[in-house]
């Protein structure tokens, strides 16, 4: 089985959101409710004070614990690019997916009493495109596609500071950061 | 404070005070049917028909919590690998169990298999109930205190409810001493479950402290904001398995039944702030606290 996933520039991005108000409007959420958020980092003093941002989604993790744990097998693996697919008939919100994420990727969706989170714009994939937030990155930061490919060209690196150990889901993301992000 | 999860939580305690209670009275009812078969069942027999009452109010609390309750059907569709399709399927059965044991013991020749079939799958309720929490990314959770906590649960609610479903049951007659030998055992089984929990926190919290930022903002709330409510839930808990251990060996028999039902009131209210702290110290690992 394939795996897609995202690859990120952490050096380039210039934390628009562009990625984040792409993706909200292609799956339709409402004020509060994020598949893609990008999140601000600032810290150190004058005069060498840093800042960095980091655009994240689902990361279609290769052992997520989500597929594992919800009972309804409405969070899946999808066999021919193993985009954690979910859906919306099947999911009952128990909210477990939430217990298991370490990204923070499922978001509850009150109106409808079910979760639902980043499936890649698989629909779109399906069509020959891309991923909304990747379409509209205007910088280039964000690029989806085979994991491996992603890696052999940019690196192995998904365990910078801000992020969990990638050991415990093996998230199907690299990411160039900045030097202060690393570990 | 994590309103999303009150029904959740009162299903864990509900159905843990169920599955206990139905354990230890399967096996009060065992060891006084040699001495009295009539005595075993009219002291058990109230206790037998509450476990099935408060173990549907746990069911329909489960449901309750859930965003669209009405697709609480799907949450077996995963057996293969969630423990919360295993937890439905087997408090489903447990129920379904119960009433064919509850049955079995109306007959006079009643087998004891199938109440101890419905043991094993109340056990493994618990077990499965504990794996979904230890299967979060919640360091409070992964640790083996989610199993002391539940099995510990289990068995002091389980114990104290069964006392004081007998006491009930006994109620106007004098206890035999067989009856009391029982319920000297309940008492010392709910000893044991109220202290083992206790003894293992501070080794609960060192390995929440030398754990990821999660867990050490776990061990700041257990010792910060929740340190009374932690302590409370310890000196109930104490308090209740000391004052059955009074009812059973000093109080006399015309008083006995207020203490017993004073002592399960009161492991009732330590559970239950245990259980709000289980779930209001529970720090997911997340983006930004590395």
């Amino acid at each position: 089985m394939a795996q897609l996933g995202f690859y990120y520039d952490m050096t380039i991005c210039t934390g628009c959101k562009v990625c984040q108000i792409a993706c909200k409007d292609i799956n339709d959420l409402e004020a509060g409710t994020l598949f893609r958020k990008v999140y601000n980092f600032e810290g150190g003093e004058f005069p060498k004070p840093w800042a960095f941002n980091l655009s994240l989604a689902c990361n279609h993790c290769a052992k997520p614990k989500c597929t594992e744990n919800c009972p309804t097998s409405a969070l899946y693996k999808r066999e021919k690019d193993g985009i954690v697919m979910h859906s919306r008939e099947k999911c009952i919100g128990c909210r477990l997916c939430m217990w298991s994420c370490p990204y923070g990727a499922p978001q509850y969706i009150e109106k409808l009493g079910k979760t639902g989170k980043c499936t890649l714009c698989a629909d779109l994939l399906d069509k020959g495109e891309e991923p909304a937030c990747v379409s509209a990155c205007q910088m280039r930061a964000l690029q989806f596609g085979d994991i491996e490919e992603l890696r052999k060209k940019y690196g192995d690196s998904a365990d910078i500071r801000p992020l969990p150990d990638s050991g415990i889901t093996h998230p199907s993301i690299t990411i160039t950061a900045k030097k202060e992000a690393m570990k | 404070m994590f309103a999303e999860e009150w029904p959740l939580m009162m299903f864990t305690l509900i159905s843990q005070l169920a599955i206990g209670s139905f354990l230890m009275l399967v096996w009060v009812r065992f060891s006084l049917h040699k001495h009295d078969a009539a005595m075993a069942a009219k002291l058990t027999n109230p206790g037998f028909k509450a476990v099935g009452v408060i173990m549907s109010l746990a069911l329909l609390l489960s449901v309750l919590h859930l965003g669209a309750p009405m697709g609480a059907y799907r949450s077996i569709l995963n057996l293969r690998f969630s423990w919360l399709s295993r937890e439905i399927v087997t408090a489903g059965g447990f129920l379904f169990f119960w009433f064919l044991s509850y049955r079995a013991y109306q007959k006079e020749t009643a087998s004891n298999a199938p109440a101890w079939f419905t043991s094993l799958l109340g056990l493994f309720v618990v077990l499965s109930m504990s794996n979904i929490y230890s299967h979060s990314i919640r360091p409070a959770w992964t640790d083996a205190n989610t199993y002391i906590a539940f099995f510990g649960a289990t068995f002091t609610l389980g114990s104290l409810g069964t006392a004081a479903f007998i006491v009930y049951g006994a109620r106007g007659t004098e206890l035999t001493s067989a009856v009391i030998d029982q319920l000297k055992k309940m008492s010392l089984i709910a000893g044991v479950a109220v202290i083992l929990p206790l003894l293992y926190l501070p080794i609960y919290i060192s390995t929440l402290a030398n754990g990821n930022a999660a867990a050490q903002q776990s061990v700041q709330l257990l010792t910060g904001s929740y340190q009374f409510l932690l302590t409370l839930r310890g000196l109930l808990s104490l308090a209740g398995a000391g004052i059955i251990s009074y009812a059973i060996w000093r109080a006399g028999n015309d008083t006995q039944q207020r203490w017993v039902y004073l002592a399960l009131v009161l492991v009732m209210i330590g559970e239950f702030l245990g259980r709000f702290v289980f779930y209001g110290s529970a720090v997911s690992i997340t983006i930004g606290l590395n």
